[in-house]
């Protein structure tokens, strides 16, 4: 028997819930009395099944092709992104090079985005891994002191909070402000980008604009990190630099400023957690 | 993003947010499963089809949002690994007592479908997945297809199930003759 259209209609309705209680008992009753609508009901149910199951497959293969930390598409320091996950922190390395004195463009070692492109980039790390340890040792004999002294800061830095697993505020000294002005505009998922500027007139600082870092000075001991962190809640971000053990705040700034220790024991030891899982210095 | 934008946004449909969410937990919820004696697969697998349900609710407007999303997910997350466990834990004693029975003709019934399905156009298929499983309205069905309006919508809707109504009709009465 071929069905009427109204009677493939009301099927069709019935599997997507679009019937009101009244008209679905009506149906329920009609399916008993009538053997034909019924057979052609569960055909029609397998068939509805059949079309659900094959997008939640459609996606689900989608969620594969996403770089995971644990997933084969990360290449080295899977491990130590993943206790970040929770935060959405990106966490990206850089080296530097030895090679240009004057604009050094680092690419990032490893990119860790949300986004699928910029992981794409990620260059291979074991290759690179070799490359620091030669710019390392090639480096050591000019390492002049960068022109820092924590001990004489004169004015304390005003650092945002990191967001702990549960994103409660730790009891840090300062309250994190939103990024202001333009800044506000930045995707969060944005990685930022850095530059080492060598021979400028600044010693030891840095400018953060939108997710764009300039790194004034020489950055020649070893690697440094940049730590973005990323309150799912709130969307505030919280950028840091580590570098020869010590952790700066990066708050951006329309203005190179000098680089200034995180002073906060607190902040130092979340920080301290975080650069731990990325495995090495 | 705040919660509230990610939650939004995915009720929007935006899938793209989805993997940012799926990024964001991928540890959170895989260290479920593995913690409780599953592989890394079974945890991926488990996670990617909590983060399906928690779309399929969001898109298709059913979910009004009470927790934190992680908490949803996860509590997701934590019932279909307990499902999988006890579903695992009979398998196991069946494979003791009985030998396992497999329900061949709607196995093959399914196979038969899932064919047919195939052999629509890409564009058909998406328009039924959509309609059926995101329960997009017409308008959200036109706008992501592409289509100038709603009716054109509607129209290859209804084309595409049509199709695939005879399509599947036609296997089975081949299925019939040869039987």
């Amino acid at each position: 028997m071929i069905m009427s259209e109204k009677d493939l209609e009301r099927i069709d309705q019935y599997l997507t819930n679009q019937l009101s209680d009244a008209d679905r008992s009506a149906f329920d009753a009609d399916l008993e009395a009538n053997s034909e609508l019924k057979r052609e009901f569960q055909m029609q149910q397998d068939i509805v099944a059949l079309v659900r199951d094959a997008r939640k497959l459609q996606l689900k293969q989608q969620l594969s092709n996403i770089p995971t930390p644990n997933g084969n598409s990360y290449m080295g320091y899977s491990a130590a992104i993943l206790g970040s996950a929770i935060l959405g922190t990106i966490l990206y390395f850089a080296t530097r090079s030895s090679s240009d004195d004057s604009i050094v463009q680092n690419n990032p070692e490893i990119t860790l985005t949300p986004t699928i492109e910029k992981v794409d980039t990620v260059q291979n790390p074991e290759v690179k891994t070799e490359t620091i340890a030669e710019v390392q040792k090639d480096s050591n004999p000019v390492k002049p002191k960068p022109e820092l002294q924590p001990q004489t800061a004169t004015k304390p830095v005003v650092l945002p909070t990191i967001p702990d697993e549960e994103n409660e505020v730790q009891s840090a000294t300062s309250n994190p402000e939103p990024p202001t002005g333009h800044q506000t505009a930045v995707e969060p998922e944005e990685a930022i980008v850095t530059n080492v500027v060598e021979g400028s007139r600044y010693k030891f600082h840095f400018q953060l604009d939108g997710s764009s870092l300039h790194l004034y000075g020489q950055f020649n001991k070893g690697t440094y990190k940049i730590l973005d962190f990323i309150d799912e809640q709130t969307g505030k971000r919280a950028t840091y630099l580590y570098y020869d053990k010590v952790f700066y705040g990066l708050t951006p700034n329309n203005v190179p400023e000098q680089l200034q220790p995180v002073q906060d024991p607190v902040v130092i030891k979340r920080l301290t957690a975080e650069a731990a899982k990325i495995g090495r210095d | 993003m705040s919660e509230q934008e990610i939650f939004e946004r995915i009720c929007r449909g935006d899938e793209k947010t989805l993997e940012v969410l799926y990024k964001k937990y991928y540890r959170m919820m895989t260290r479920l499963v593995i913690n409780n004696s599953g592989t890394e697969e079974e945890a991926r697998d488990v996670y990617q089809e909590a983060l399906v349900v928690f779309w399929q609710k969001s898109v298709s407007g059913k979910l009004v949002l009470t927790s934190k999303i992680s908490t949803y997910i996860y509590s997701i997350c934590q019932n279909l690994w307990r499902k999988e466990l006890d579903r695992k834990k009979r398998l196991s004693n069946e494979e003791r007592d009985t030998p396992i029975h497999m329900d061949n003709e709607s196995e093959e019934r399914r196979l038969i479908i899932a064919k047919c399905l195939d052999q629509l156009g890409d564009g058909c298929k998406q328009v039924l997945m959509y309609y059926y499983f995101d329960e997009l309205s017409m308008q959200d069905i036109a706008e992501k297809m592409g289509f100038a309006n709603t009716d054109t919508a509607k129209t290859k809707k209804y084309k595409c199930k049509k199709k695939l109504d005879e399509l599947v009709k036609a296997q089975f009465s081949e299925q019939d003759f040869l039987d």
